[in-house]
């Protein structure tokens, strides 16, 4: 059984005793344990049950690359599916449940997939359930669904708080191992600005528990004393709990910070994603453990060696009372040797190589250790947990030699250096024989803004795995890059170490060499993806030669672990099975992120009501108390009506629509875009930038103009008033207003350099009020205003006023067909105007009115609204504004666009109205219908509704809408069918439905 | 102002630093060529002060010109004084290929104050925000998370941040979520 061993565990306190829940179940650990630990403390060694077949699953490793240790953390909106138990850390109260079982984890039903695994090899699903059609919808793919995946997504709303950090670092270095810290300082005695990253809690990395000899001390001194050292400059900072999870182009990192998670009730941002750009990045990733392949290699108890190391030096904990050992390496013995130092039993050191090893096996004797030389596990006994293994020769098929009872097996299979940020962006890698690893290939790094170097690789990340080697080159390497700085030290000199010295390493991709496939059909690759050897070998038997195909074929590799355990012997059976060699497989891509990371973390602050900015008009809480409904409006906010008690939306949209045409209504229009063009070449610049001519327009006279793309299509519209002899106010759509504002500044900077001109965005400056109806001018005259009569400002005119004291603008236009007047005045203002207008509520019967009065009324008029007549493929011929394409000038903005046939053409749909024949609304964007059906099928379709509303005016529907040869064929009628398969029938009208000859806006 | 704002926001306490909003104030965006002598005497005779240079503001007795870009300055002043500067920029500009448009209602100031207020705008600003990099005197366009805003160091972590005055209510909530309790970085 797995349990703590007193007087171990250098990172718990033993006198903090902790609760925590596992599955219901009450449990004690320490303070300092991982939630792995913790478990395995209270010897439960199963963990989950596997993706596909529900095999019994326990933990393997003890770091970021564990594929079995996942469990559900936490409770209802705070609930985290698939969290690492070896990465979490363990903290009073926690509560967790373990994943993909039914009806529990002990006894799971999904467990009968595992006696039917011969039917469900690689690809099985691509192979099996294909008819009929319907059975994979309805039968097959819920079933699997069922049966597959991990943990389930949490409901409800996460009530945490995440945020990012922009940070800029002369040299960030990823990972806090002994080479990390050192390259830290070494780079920061330079005086470089440095950041380390570390995504444990700890600093010291693999070097703290196996703890070699370095300046004639313990490792753990040294650590301390430099991690002391570091933290006492301030151009360093140092960072646990952080993870890389990505590098990309230049340079620009990400990183992952977990702030709150060891703890219950922390208060701040839960997660914060780190933006990181560093001149120089140094990674000192450090490496992983392989698993060696033999016949049930994932039966709980079955575990990493330097995992086994870790869980008894860090936390005290033995896996199991008699450990076999099985490498074919030499640092797995100190594995041996420390569990026997602790008191645990080592039957048996099983080494695939038959030299065996150096210096360690000496030791390992020493303590009175058997040792198997060239021998492999023919297979594990135990379904639950290991109870027991056969001694098989490596080079043969697997026949038994001898059983040895046994309730842990650790195994090694080698060190796989970590090179996923170094390959993330355009690192590239060199297989090493010796070593038996993908190494980083220093002649061919990732390279920042100057073609040169940005990433470099230190530690055992660089496949140096002698402490020796370690920080000789990772000074080396610091020195290079600080020298690429501009910078350079000699206060870091190199400590001096004495490394033991090990024996080759031997290639084991199999265990035995020739394994049976019955063997080979019970040998995992991939734990978290049950990808075994069989499913490899059958998906280069079936052609799957690309290590990427086999890859997709397989799920090798492709779970939340992203095959850190299983990439490099998936490949290795691969090559195998091609009788190629390693590295002419290569390896697949590596994308980040390194590890996964929270949804939050990357949404930042921007969730909730901080989501996206609202922008807002100076009324805005104005509009917000009276009732308004609203409707976005690029980003702005704007009221689309009032709605009053007892009111349904519609009501007050009618109510605002009546009380403009018969008495008086107001609108903030503040949201109008408007942008002040000044110099002496205004008039001609706008004369290219607007369809019709700008620069004849008189002192104190607006004009409506249309602009066009390149592509001749019409983007916005707007009145353009003259403001003096070199300045010209133009208004634009409220959502076009940005725009028209930089299509204007690219224009001048890039083609019209030589125009005089200057062009600034004054949108927010000013507020806009439009006061509509009959009553307006008196409105306006009870404010103050002495120059609005129909002489002194007939429409399309404007004067300067003063209300109140304060300056406005009064522009005399009309966008509802009624006597309008628009106030333009300082927003500081705005408010205060609105208010006093207001304030004539009672006297003049004032409505304020939102935006779904202004687009009935405007269409009751006819007039286009960009956006509803327009989509981007409508061209101003189309809605019948050629009076608004000048003919006089030589050239404008999509001039020589409207001159192509496709243009031209007589079977363009154009601008019309319809009346439905009984009087309906006519569905938004209903199609007419011809005669006859097109090449594929579909009834040929003549004309399109742009705009359909019921005007409480004429008391019926009416729309605006596009139809083919539409104004030659008024009075005809043409067929609208619904989407309820009903069919609306439509008078083809003129678009002005509400008085034609213009009498009301000059009232 | 500012009461206003606080008074509407549902989120988190703040640290303590501080964040105000100033209200009185008055601004003109100067377009034209600033390397030519007249406008940068232009400026001398309505400031008093000379054009900033790439990245920097310029201050006097309360008034303050930003370089915001190759061809364009701000002119911050407080109170009504904007308008003297105004008809003097115009004045002396005059027939001289330039815009001076006053801007003073468009957009939001603010100031933060205070040891983290770095940290706090580095969660939302990428920018460098080492002491060694933004020193007193710089004048920077940005963003914040989502809105565009310009910064300027008045005096060690003493900022001021201008933004567009329909996004204010973000900015003042965004800046107010960043400085929340048992966020800090102590990274600048």
């Amino acid at each position: 059984m797995s349990s703590r061993i007193p007087g171990h565990g250098g990172l718990v306190n033993s006198s903090k005793p902790l609760t925590f829940q596992f599955n219901g179940k009450e449990l004690e650990g320490f303070q300092g344990d991982t939630l792995a630990s913790a478990l395995l403390a209270n010897n439960q060694l199963l963990i989950g049950r596997s993706f596909k077949y529900h095999r019994p699953r326990g933990l393997v490793a003890s770091g970021a690359e564990e594929p079995n240790g996942l469990v559900g953390l936490g409770e209802a909106n705070s609930f985290e599916p698939n969290a690492r138990a070896t990465t979490t850390e363990l903290f009073d109260g926690l509560v967790s449940c373990s994943q993909n079982h039914w009806p529990s984890l002990e006894f799971d039903i999904g467990y009968v997939n595992n006696y039917l695994s011969s039917l469900l090899p690689a690809g099985f699903y691509y192979k099996t359930f294909i008819h009929p059609r319907p059975a994979w919808k309805y039968i097959f793919e819920p079933i699997i669904r069922k049966s597959a995946g991990l943990g389930k997504p949490t409901k409800g709303k996460d009530p945490d708080k995440y945020e990012h950090f922009y940070a800029y670092v002369d040299v960030l270095i990823v990972g806090g191992g002994i080479s990390g810290l050192y390259s830290a300082k070494v780079a920061a005695k330079s005086g470089a600005r440095v950041l380390l990253i570390e995504q444990t809690p700890h600093l010291g990395g693999q070097a703290s528990i196996d703890n070699p000899l370095i300046d004639q001390g313990s490792i753990a001194k040294w650590i301390t004393e430099l991690t002391k050292e570091l933290e006492g400059m301030n151009n360093v900072t140092i960072k646990a709990r952080t993870v890389g999870v990505g590098v990309y182009d230049h340079g620009y990192s990400l990183a992952y910070e977990r702030l709150t998670d060891h703890e219950l009730n922390l208060n701040g941002s839960r997660h914060r994603l780190w933006k990181i750009r560093a001149k120089q990045i140094i990674t000192a990733t450090g490496a992983i453990e392989r698993p060696l392949s033999f016949a049930n290699n994932d039966v709980p108890g079955v575990m990493l060696a330097s995992a086994v190391r870790n869980y008894l030096t860090n936390y005290g904990v033995s896996i199991g009372d008699r450990t076999v050992v099985v490498t074919n390496n030499d640092d797995a013995y100190r594995t041996a040797i420390s569990l026997k130092n602790a008191g645990l039993s080592v039957p048996l050191i099983i080494d695939s190589r038959p030299s065996g090893a150096g210096e360690l096996a000496k030791t390992a004797r020493d303590l009175g250790i058997r040792i198997e030389n060239g021998k492999a596990i023919s297979i594990v006994h135990g379904k639950d947990r290991v109870k027991g293994i056969s001694l098989c020769d490596q080079v043969g098929s697997g026949t038994v030699l001898e059983e040895i009872s046994c309730d842990a097996v650790a195994m090694s299979g080698g060190w796989s250096p970590v090179v996923h940020l170094w390959s993330h962006c355009g690192g590239k890698l060199n297989w090493d024989n010796e070593l038996c690893a993908f190494r980083p290939d220093t002649q061919l790094p990732p390279t920042g803004v100057n073609g040169l170097a940005c990433l470099s690789v230190v530690g055992s990340a660089n496949g140096d795995l002698l402490i020796d080697d370690i920080l000789r080159v990772t000074y080396e390497v610091t020195l290079r890059v600080i020298k690429e700085l501009g910078l350079e030290t000699n206060e870091a000199p190199l400590p001096s170490t004495k490394g033991i010295k090990e024996n080759s390493i031997s290639a084991v991709w199999k265990m035995p060499y020739g394994a049976s496939t019955k063997l080979k059909s019970k040998t995992w690759l991939d734990f978290q993806n049950d990808v075994k050897v069989t499913d490899v070998e059958l998906a280069a038997q079936e052609g799957f030669e690309s290590v990427e195909h086999a890859k997709r074929y397989t799920t090798l590799g492709m779970a939340t672990d992203q095959g850190k355990l299983s990439n490099i012997n998936g490949l290795a059976i691969l090559s195998e099975s091609l009788h190629k060699d390693i590295p002419s497989v290569g390896t697949t891509t590596f994308r980040p992120p390194y590890s996964p990371i929270s949804m939050g973390s990357i949404a930042g602050e921007a969730r909730s009501e901080l989501f996206q900015p609202i922008r807002k008009t100076p009324m805005h809480d104005w509009h917000d108390k009276h009732g308004a409904k609203w409707e976005p409006v690029g980003h702005w906010l704007r009221p689309y009506c009032y709605v009053q008690k007892g009111e349904s939306v519609k009501q007050a949209v009618f109510r605002e629509v009546t009380a403009c045409r018969n008495k008086v209504g107001v609108l903030d229009a503040s949201t109008l875009g408007k942008i002040m063009v000044r110099g002496k070449d205004s008039g001609k610049f706008l004369d290219m930038i607007y369809t019709n001519m700008m620069s004849n327009l008189k002192l104190g006279k607006c004009r409506y103009g249309l602009i066009c793309s390149e592509n001749g299509f019409l983007i916005d519209d707007g009145v353009v008033a003259r403001i003096d002899e070199n300045s010209y106010l133009c208004h634009t759509t409220s959502g076009g207003a940005e725009n028209i504002h930089s299509m204007m500044e690219e224009w001048l900077q890039t083609e019209w350099w030589d125009f005089e001109v200057y062009v600034t965005n004054v949108t927010e400056q000013f507020s806009q009020i439009t006061v509509v109806g009959e009553n307006a001018r008196r409105v306006l005259e009870k404010l103050g205003c002495s120059k609005i009569c129909s002489d002194s400002l007939p429409f399309m005119g404007w004067v300067d006023e003063k209300v109140f004291g304060v300056d406005v603008r009064v522009y005399r236009i009309s966008f509802s067909g009624e006597l309008s007047f628009e106030i333009s005045v300082p927003s500081n203002k705005g408010l205060f105007l609105w208010n006093e207008i207001l304030s004539l509520e009672k006297e003049f019967g004032i409505t304020p009115y939102g935006t779904e009065a202004l687009h009935v009324m405007r269409a009751e008029k006819g007039f286009i609204m960009i956006g509803d007549e327009t989509d981007g493929t409508v061209i101003p011929q189309d809605l019948g504004l050629d009076w608004a394409l000048s003919k006089k000038k030589n050239d404008y903005i999509g001039k020589r666009a409207h001159q192509r046939l496709y243009m031209s053409n007589p079977e363009r749909w154009k601008l019309v109205g319809l009346e439905s024949t009984d009087g309906s609304v006519i569905p938004e964007g209903a199609y007419a219908i011809g005669l006859g059906e097109n090449e594929v099928g579909q009834k040929v379709t003549i004309g399109r509704v742009t705009s359909t509303y019921y005007s409480p005016t004429l008391k019926k529907g009416i729309a605006l809408g596009l139809v083919a040869y539409g104004p030659d064929r008024l009075g005809e009628t043409i067929q609208f069918p619904t989407l309820t398969n009903s069919v609306v029938e439509a008078k083809i009208v003129s678009p002005i439905f509400y008085d034609p000859d213009g009498f009301k806006q000059n009232v | 102002m500012s009461n206003d704002l606080e008074s509407k926001s549902n989120l988190l306490a703040i640290n303590p630093f501080d964040l105000k909003e100033i209200t009185e104030f008055g601004l003109l965006s100067v377009r034209g060529d600033l390397g030519s002598k007249r406008l940068s005497e232009t400026l001398k005779f309505s400031t008093g002060l000379k054009v900033p240079t790439v990245r920097s503001f310029v201050s006097k007795s309360k008034v303050e010109v930003f370089w915001m870009s190759t061809d364009e300055l701000l002119i911050k002043a407080p109170g009504k004084a904007i308008d003297g500067i105004e008809s003097k920029m115009l004045k002396g500009l005059k027939n001289f290929h330039s815009s001076v448009v006053n801007i003073s209602d468009s957009r939001s100031l603010f100031t933060i104050k205070g040891a983290p207020c770095r940290d706090i705008l580095g969660k939302l600003c990428p920018v460098n925000f080492d002491k060694k990099i933004f020193k007193i005197g710089d004048f920077r366009r940005t963003r914040m998370a989502q809105v565009p805003v310009a910064l300027s160091l008045l005096e060690d972590n003493y900022f001021q941040i201008m933004c567009y005055r329909s996004v204010k209510e973000y900015v003042y909530n965004i800046l107010k979520m960043s400085g929340c309790d048992n966020s800090n970085v102590n990274f600048y």
